[in-house]
């Protein structure tokens, strides 16, 4: 279960879900660049996470994360890790042009 | 000879019965529980704040009431089970136009190979299955004779409904969608025909049958019109007997401007040598679980690709696989950019593990493989038509038939008693009652992957059983004897059945 003990894990990167709802296996979370992108990137870093809600939904730049009693500790440690570097990488983007 | 019933249980036992004993009583896995017996004992969650997780209005307070067995209580119990039931792995299944063939396990190595790819994963990092769907595609068009595929629909009937909703649009985009409201459906087509065009908003009339058990050609003509949208087609029919006039057929049907459906599900007849695209039909759906060897009926689930010819690729359901130069070569890619589409018609791709399957089968068996298949398919059918009639059954159509062919029990002898007495042989019994246009009809079809060997054990099987019933006048009608249930009361079963478990309590 990615349950709220890993969105804390998230919250380190800075990153929220969109509600404070609870919720069961999936939930929906605002990133501050293009779902597609980020899919993109996050494959690259060896992570296959988060649909682009955006469309569906209207919410902008939301995605959808989900676990299941397989996902581990390290396996969310390691989505923390890429998202932290690819958001890292946008912002210096951003900073730098 | 000694008292038929008598005789019948002293036979070997089947498959179906030495699991179970034969009995009707086989407890559910509830009643096999004792409390606090486990199956399994997983390792103790550390200090979990459970009610802060998930709050306290979300927790259990009592534990659910799950059947508590041992490990190996729960083996048997599913594995008797299974053997309780027919199936291709352990009974001959000579069910017409199911084309119940065996499935290679290697179909199934090759479906795991992609078990852990997920639907929604990006396109970019699954090229490998894209390029199977892609070649899955291409080679179902090119053994159909038709210019582009889908491989969503999920069954036969789902793929006429895709089938028929392209030929719908088509006539709408030609400014004929009023104009065309009728659907022609022989008499001794597949049920789901007139169901799928009724289900498009279409009239279905009907074509008759002639005296030689193919379409009556010139009835069809008669009822051709421009009112006509579509024509449902299996070839070989029903019958088995393949459409010697199938050209004319197209010829006049495309001569009002109707469409030709060609129904795929007895495909096996002609697979490797003969096309419905080159006989004229506009559309053709495929039985991946009937010809191309991915599990059937209850092992589904089922898979009906459909195929179109150019003029109707427009209409295809979207997203289908497309190819395209990109950056680093060629890449493949869902196209759901088709503005004329009928849309989805079912979640994601099809279904994708029995789409590797069909892949494999094809991939294995390759041309002259796939055209070994009709060839003895057609032999084993033909071989079994002769044997059933020195048994003395009736083939109201008697002449070469391809890969199945009907027939009638000897006079006074019904069919559904016949098809019962076979269960107790381990035997599947063939399909009955089916085409409608034949009384007491059996519908046998033994596929190309059974031996002669289990086809001469059919053939005595059924010998003796007609042997018992001349000798019993009671033998047929308790048959079938040594099953788990025997006689069912199917209407009974269908209008009240019990689906839930009541725990020794009373019912509500």
């Amino acid at each position: 279960m990615l349950t709220r003990r890993h969105t804390l894990s998230l919250a380190a990167a800075g990153l929220a879900p969109r509600t404070e709802a609870r919720f069961f296996n999936e939930f929906v979370l605002e990133v501050p660049l293009a779902p597609a992108r980020l899919r993109a990137e996050l494959a690259r870093r060896g992570v296959h996470a988060g649909v682009a809600a955006g469309e569906e939904y209207g919410l902008g730049h939301a995605v959808v994360l989900a676990a299941t009693e397989s996902t581990t500790d390290a396996d969310i440690a390691a989505l923390v890790a890429a998202l932290q570097d690819v958001l890292a990488s946008a912002h210096a983007e951003a900073v730098h042009g | 000879m000694a008292d038929a019933k008598e005789a019948a249980t002293t036979q070997p036992m089947s498959t179906l019965t030495q699991a179970s004993g034969g009995r009707a009583d086989f407890p559910l896995v509830f009643e096999r529980s004792q409390p606090g017996r486990r199956a399994a004992h997983p390792p103790k969650v550390g200090d979990v704040d459970l009610e802060a997780l998930l709050g306290a209005e979300n927790l259990r307070r009592e534990a659910p009431r799950l059947p508590e067995v041992s490990e190996l209580d729960l083996v048997r119990h599913y594995t008797q089970l299974a053997h309780r039931q027919m199936s291709i792995d352990a009974n001959f299944y000579p069910l017409g136009s199911c084309t119940m063939k065996y499935n290679p396990k290697v179909n199934e190595e090759a479906a795991k190979l992609f078990q852990d790819l997920h639907p929604y994963q990006a396109p970019e990092t699954a090229q490998g299955a894209l390029e199977l769907l892609y070649n899955l595609q291409h080679d179902l068009a090119a053994i159909t004779g038709m210019d582009a595929v889908s491989l969503q629909p999920a069954a036969g009937a789902h793929a006429e409904l895709a089938g028929i909703l392209m030929i719908r649009a088509y006539h709408e985009a030609r400014g004929e969608g009023e104009q065309r409201r009728v659907v022609l459906v022989p008499d001794g087509a597949h049920g789901t025909n007139p169901a799928t065009a009724a289900m498009a908003g279409y009239a279905v009339k009907e074509v008759p049958t002639g005296p030689d058990g193919e379409v009556d050609l010139e009835a069809f003509r008669a009822a051709l019109s421009p009112a006509v949208a579509a024509v449902m087609l299996t070839n070989p029919n029903t019958l088995g007997l393949f459409e010697r006039r199938i050209l004319e057929i197209s010829a006049a049907a495309h001569a009002v401007g109707a469409q030709l459906y060609y129904d795929g599900a007895n495909l096996n007849a002609i697979l490797g040598r003969a096309r419905p695209g080159d006989m004229g039909f506009d559309v053709v759906h495929l039985n991946l679980h009937k010809t191309f060897t991915t599990p059937h009926g209850g092992g589904g689930p089922g898979t009906g690709p459909v195929g179109v010819k150019a003029h109707l690729r427009e209409f295809l359901p979207v997203p289908f696989v497309a190819k395209r130069e990109g950056e680093a070569g060629a890449e493949f890619y869902l196209e759901s950019d088709v503005p004329r589409s009928i849309g989805r018609m079912r979640s994601f791709y099809g279904n994708f593990g029995n789409l590797v399957r069909a892949y494999t089968y094809i991939r294995a068996l390759g041309r002259e493989g796939l055209r070994d298949v009709s060839g003895y398919a057609v032999m084993a059918a033909n071989y079994l038509r002769v044997r059933f009639a020195e048994l003395g059954f009736q083939v109201p159509f008697d002449r070469v038939n391809m890969h199945e062919f009907v027939a009638q029990p000897p006079e006074g002898l019904r069919t559904l008693d016949i098809a019962k007495a076979q269960l107790d042989y381990g035997m599947h019994p063939a399909t009955v009652y089916f085409p409608l246009i034949v009384k007491e009809a059996m519908m046998v079809e033994p596929t190309e992957t059974e031996s002669l060997e289990t086809l001469d054990a059919y053939v005595d099987a059924l010998a003796e059983i007609l042997a018992r019933a001349e000798a019993d006048d009671g033998y047929l009608p308790g048959a079938p004897y040594h099953t788990p249930v025997r006689r069912l009361d199917e209407v009974r079963a269908a209008r009240q059945p019990v689906l839930r478990y009541g725990f020794g309590e009373a019912a509500g």
